[in-house]
């Protein structure tokens, strides 16, 4: 009962810990962006009705699928959808800037699910990982740094306000979950390392996510055999990340392997691979923003410490 | 000094998202249920694949059997996953933590693109309109190639999203009359490619054209 108590007593303890918000603001600036690109795409390329609208109304859907938001708003129809649109836009906008921070996250959350559960064949995991983000954006107070509030607020950009430290954590929770739950479905036997780990040489010829036409070389081969048994490893490894942090935040405790993750920074390096792998992808083949998104959520894997010191460097590199 | 009430609520809502979010991610064949689907090719060497590796340690002896199995196991995942998650359904759908990430579960070794092909007379000779990564044949290429259309591109790639395919060709004609009126018919297919091993080179020969959908648009709005 009492290990009990105690373990209870060290997550409120956890989740009560404040600091500044730098990694949370990074994140909310990158939502805001995704949002407005997310929401402007199918405006720009003339898109709107084929995706989202049903077939009655230029679209090629018999019935979307509406959810209890759209039926607030009457049901599925142009001025509906453009004007969940326009609302969303306004909300990515304000989230960018940090206004309104909880608001905007949640108008942008609602008006982004509304949209893109209509249909469902027209999105991915790039959908999820936004509205994943945008929920955590609610939960944090994310314009208290790098925000207009913050300026009306501190007369500075970005103060060091403190503000709740839990929902950083919550981000890095949820990346790790992606990328933990993404390897465990790798179970191809092109993916699995007793496999012949051609995984990634098909991936990046298939057409339909491809940016241009790629074949690779035939030297190329066991490279990309070498990345896919990295990547692989490395998506089912993720648990990794959070034992890293959890071995910086108890630095002050003994082990070795604490202080072989800790000197050796394995968290940065764990990241490095995820940035790279991320840029591949980025380059090569045209998945939303789900690349930008995933990278964006790095910041919160940094505690404002860290940012302070960089600044420092930055600006003593500068004078 | 005692712990405020505030604190303890938060302590309980935020370990309760991180449940929702845990099983919600918990790996479970979603979607992959459709034993029609398995006799595709691509997903049928999948299975080859596995059943080789199974039976080379001993763990199956016979293919119908070790489907059947894997279907077994298959079914009893997705329905310990959907009872797990049955109570925070309506957290998932309401504040976007739906936890899907089935992402490159498995490569495509026969890939199928989207052509399409117009004429200007009723009898005539087929001339393409788009083709992917073409900048000669490039109708509709942005659209196509935008990131929201590529995965519609990829599903309606399969052959059981028939009814799918037929409305968006029928959608996609429409916007060819309104592009080229000086076209009577268009003409969809998916041609699908396979994807040569290291060191082959590409084939066309191994190319087959599916599912060729005809539209008249004299009749075109």
């Amino acid at each position: 009962m009492n290990a009990l108590r105690r373990l209870w007593t060290a997550w409120l303890s956890l989740l009560t810990h404040k600091e500044a918000g730098y990694g949370i603001a990074i994140l909310r600036i990158v939502a805001g962006i995704a949002i407005l690109s997310e929401l402007s795409g199918p405006l720009r390329h003339n898109l709107v009705p084929l995706l989202w609208l049903p077939v009655d109304a230029g679209g090629y859907m018999l019935q979307p699928n509406a959810g209890w938001r759209f039926e607030l708003l009457g049901g599925v129809s142009p001025e509906a959808v453009y004007t969940l649109i326009t609302v969303g836009l306004i909300a990515g906008a304000t989230l960018l800037v940090g206004v309104a921070g909880r608001l905007s996250a949640f108008i942008a959350l609602q008006c982004f699910i509304a949209l893109t559960d209509l249909n469902l064949s027209a999105g991915g995991s790039d959908d999820y990982l936004i509205s994943n983000v945008l929920w955590l954006l609610v939960l944090a107070d994310s314009t208290a740094t790098g925000s207009l509030t913050a300026r009306w607020k501190t007369g500075r950009f970005w103060p060091g306000t403190p503000v709740a430290a839990w929902p950083r954590y919550l981000v890095i929770l949820q990346l790790v979950v992606m990328y933990t739950s993404t390897g465990l479905q790798k179970m191809s036997a092109h993916w699995v390392p007793w496999g012949d780990l051609s995984a990634l040489y098909y991936i990046v010829q298939q057409p339909t996510w491809g940016r241009f036409p790629i074949q690779p070389s035939p030297w190329l081969y066991p490279a990309t055999q070498a990345i896919t048994l990295l990547t692989w490893v490395w998506e089912v490894g993720a648990p990794v990340l959070l034992l890293a942090m959890w071995w910086r935040y108890t630095s002050e405790r003994g082990g070795r392997l604490r202080h072989w993750s800790n000197r050796l920074d394995l968290r940065s390096w764990f990241l490095a691979y995820g940035f790279f792998m991320h840029l591949g992808i980025f380059s090569m083949m045209q998945v939303g923003m789900f690349s930008i998104m995933s990278v964006a959520t790095y910041a919160c894997a940094y505690h404002p410490d860290e940012y302070r010191a960089l600044w420092a460097r930055i600006r003593s590199k500068i004078s | 000094m005692s712990t405020p009430i505030r604190h303890h609520i938060l302590g309980v809502l935020v370990a309760l998202h991180v449940v929702a979010v845990g099983l919600g991610a918990f790996p479970a064949p979603v979607g992959g249920l459709n034993r029609k689907t398995w006799k595709d090719p691509v997903v049928a060497r999948e299975l080859d694949a596995w059943f080789d590796t199974l039976s080379r340690i001993g763990a199956t002896s016979d293919r119908d059997t070790f489907e059947d199995d894997l279907f077994t196991v298959a079914v009893g995942m997705v329905k310990v996953r959907s009872k797990l998650i049955a109570p925070f359904r309506r957290y998932y759908a309401t504040c976007g933590t739906t936890q899907s990430w089935r992402m490159f579960v498995a490569p495509m070794t026969r890939p199928a693109t989207l052509l399409v092909d117009g004429r200007t007379e009723p009898d005539g000779e087929w001339t393409p309109l788009y083709r992917q990564h073409s900048a000669e044949h490039n109708w509709y290429a942005d659209q196509l190639a935008y990131s929201r259309v590529r995965p519609i591109l990829f599903r309606l790639g399969w052959p059981h999203y028939r009814k799918q395919y037929e409305r968006f060709a029928e959608h996609l004609a429409g916007q060819v009359a309104e592009d080229h009126p000086e076209l009577t018919g268009v003409r969809f297919a998916w041609e699908r490619r396979p994807t040569p091993k290291p060191g082959k080179p590409v084939d066309p020969g191994t190319y087959k054209r599916e599912r060729e959908l005809i539209y008249s648009l004299s009749d075109a709005p």
